[in-house]
């Protein structure tokens, strides 16, 4: 058999594998979206191949490529599974993804609009949040992103946020929006970095006296084990590239969903770099991002916001354990706080132009309320019953995540951190149906008058 | 044991000492009736697989992890979740297991009772069983879904579909009861065979059990 031979034969199977996907039905909305567009894509490089020069080995291996490509695409419809991801979170990241991820493009006289395909899988290991962005314009109608869950981390919606670092990765691949992050990152944080301006500049620090004692461990293990020097570091170990866009990325989650993005980097970040000071190939040290981020939630007033008397001592506990993530060596201030903050406030004017993307500083009223109910064991929603009757709120899902993560820094509390995900994942699912009174207006109407 | 009104459940709703009454969200203040609470239908539907079981085995409820008593635990029911607006269809003769919209939690001197709203009963649909729930009992309530009628019913979450009354107990513990219930968040099977060991007669080694069907000695106890 010939190769296109060969990958009309895959083809024919892959067809066959993209129907026998429809068997089940995946995602909230089904799977239809994304069974057009994969079919689409296989009907292009089918017809593809029956036109290509058998010979013309450069086209045969591109097709081959997209093809193979396309089977991961299908063979992840059947890894998501509703019932293996906390779609109540899904829901409302979805609704962000899309505002950020449509595209744009001006076709002579008219705007065309890409709407993203947005798809979540579940996976195993504790780290897999990721996004996977379809990057494929050739044969894309519609840009795919897989949103990746870790599976046994399911219902922990505290954790989920990290997942705002994910989608700074996911938006960084659509070329206009990467051109404007570049434009403010580069300028505003890389440029007035003492240590992140150039490549150089970060090994020269790196390599420095003034280390830690774990960073010169492994560079001399790098040396002695893998002939990797100051000359080569970036050239043949670590990604300089990779390491700013970390930063960025993390600006970004910051931004999407507030002081809940630091507490579950504290968490996940953590949990495998226990003391931040792992020198790994497409990440800064974990105490470097931790310390820039406190730098930006100071600069974005984050530590300042005022609560209730009753739930102030747990956000004080909640500031206590991020802060203790800290690192106070002299070596890990690798930017001034001027220069974060212009930085962050750069960003969030840029983000602020896509709906719903950022977080914005909630109302302590409706965050009391929120924890109070967490510590009453009850899903925490914009709901009261008072003795003049029901009264309902508007809630933003991140207001009752951030209320979640202050539950768990609750002083004396007793209730499980998986309890409190359960909680704030059920009451998540619950304010869609307040919301969706609330947004009829003979139904919130009743109830005034009810009342 | 006297039964609430709709004016002293809506004082135990608003209440903040330890006689408070939770259900959460009541969407609509028409839910409360005059001795009950209608309650809605969630967003998980977990219909038992017709196919997946011979018969109900209260045996394999006696070992707790061994391979095929978990499978069998694992597939007896297929889950599936429902959005606001997607419809589930209930086909004559199926039970399906759905948890009710609100969170409910019942203090300590309080039960409740669950049952069919009258014009869901008219269509076929009934609360199979399970009409108690105890007090201090927190968490979402499984409604166990049947359909009478002969043509299947849409449901779609959010619908009224159950209402709990309540009734206050004769020397119910006072605060600082230690409540003995976990947070409930979805439905889930029962264990049938708790506490009953002793009525399930001990099958005989390698006797192959319905629910093992390779002939393995995994399900036999």
């Amino acid at each position: 058999m010939r190769p296109v031979d060969f990958l009309k034969n895959e083809c024919e199977n892959l067809l066959s594998v993209l129907d026998q996907t429809l068997r089940y039905d995946y995602g909230l909305e089904g799977s239809r979206e994304f069974y057009e567009e994969c079919g689409q894509r296989l009907e292009y490089i089918q017809a593809s191949l029956e036109l290509v020069d058998p010979t013309n080995t450069h086209i045969v291996r591109e097709l081959a490529v997209n093809l193979e490509f396309l089977s991961e695409l299908v063979c992840r419809i059947e890894r998501s599974s509703l019932g293996e991801y906390s779609w109540p979170f899904v829901e409302e990241f979805k609704e962000i993804s899309k505002a950020l991820c449509t595209e744009k493009r001006v076709l002579k006289d008219r705007v065309v609009t890409r709407v993203p395909n947005v798809h979540v899988i579940a996976e195993g290991g504790l780290h897999t949040y990721s996004i996977y962005s379809d990057a494929n314009k050739q044969l894309s109608k519609r840009r795919i992103f897989i949103i990746e869950f870790p599976r046994t981390l399911k219902h922990y919606v505290l954790f989920h946020t990290i997942l705002g670092h994910e989608m700074g990765h996911a938006i960084y691949n659509i070329p206009l929006i990467q051109n404007e992050l570049d434009e403010i990152f580069i300028e505003n944080f890389v440029k007035a970095s003492p240590v992140f301006k150039d490549q150089p500049t970060v090994v020269q620090w790196l390599y420095s006296e003034a280390a830690p004692q774990e960073v010169k461990a492994r560079l001399n293990h790098l040396k002695t084990e893998h002939s990797i020097d100051h000359d080569d570091f970036f050239f043949a170990h670590a990604d300089y590239d990779a390491w700013l866009q970390e930063f960025l990325c993390d600006f970004i989650g910051l931004l999407m969903f507030g002081p809940s993005f630091l507490g579950a980097v504290c968490h996940l970040l953590y949990s495998n770099d226990p003391l931040g000071r792992q020198v790994n190939e497409e990440h800064p040290l974990t105490g470097i991002r931790a310390n820039t981020l406190l730098l930006a939630a100071e600069s974005l007033g984050y530590t300042e916001w005022k609560f209730d008397q009753s739930v102030q001592p747990a956000v004080d506990a909640f500031w206590k354990d991020v802060y203790e993530k800290q690192e106070t060596d002299p070596w890990f201030k690798v930017i001034s706080k001027e220069a974060v903050k212009n930085t962050v406030n750069k960003l969030q004017a840029f983000l602020a132009s896509f709906p719903k993307t950022l977080y914005q500083a909630p109302d302590p009223e409706n965050i009391n309320h929120l924890v109070h109910q967490i510590l009453d064991r009850c899903p925490p929603v914009g709901y009261k019953f008072t003795p003049e009757g029901p009264q309902y709120r508007h809630v933003d899902f991140r207001d009752i995540i951030f209320a979640g993560w202050i539950a768990q820094s609750q002083p004396g509390s007793t209730i499980k951190f998986s309890d409190i995900n359960r909680l704030c994942e059920h009451g998540i699912m619950q304010q869609v149906s307040i919301e969706k009174m609330l947004e009829n207006p003979k139904k919130s109407e009743d109830n005034k008058k009810a009342a | 044991m006297s039964a609430l009104s709709k004016k002293a459940i809506e004082e135990r709703l608003s209440a903040t000492d330890f006689k408070r009454l939770t259900v959460s969200p009541i969407l609509d203040r028409r839910q409360i009736g005059p001795s009950s609470i209608d309650l809605r239908m969630g967003n998980v539907v977990m219909v038992a697989k017709a196919g997946g079981q011979s018969h109900v085995e209260p045996a394999v409820y006696k070992k707790v992890k061994d391979h095929d008593c978990v499978r069998y635990k694992q597939q007896k029911h297929e889950r599936v979740d429902i959005p606001f607006g997607k419809p589930f269809l209930l086909h004559p003769g199926t039970l399906a297991l759905v948890p009710t919209l609100e969170w409910v939690h019942l203090p300590v001197d309080l039960q409740g009772i669950v049952t069919a709203r009258s014009s869901w009963a008219r269509e076929g649909l009934n609360i199979a069983t399970a009409t108690i729930v105890n007090p201090d009992y927190r968490g979402i309530i499984t409604l166990e879904l049947a359909n009478f009628g002969e043509i299947p019913i849409e449901l779609y979450p959010g619908l009224r579909l159950a209402q709990i009354a309540f009734y206050v107990l004769e020397d119910a513990p006072t605060e600082g009861y230690d409540g003995q219930f976990k947070m409930s968040f979805e439905p889930a099977a029962g264990d049938i065979s708790q506490d009953d060991d002793y009525f399930i007669p001990v099958k005989e080694n390698k006797e192959k059990s319905a629910t093992c069907s390779d002939g393995s000695d995994g399900c036999v106890v």
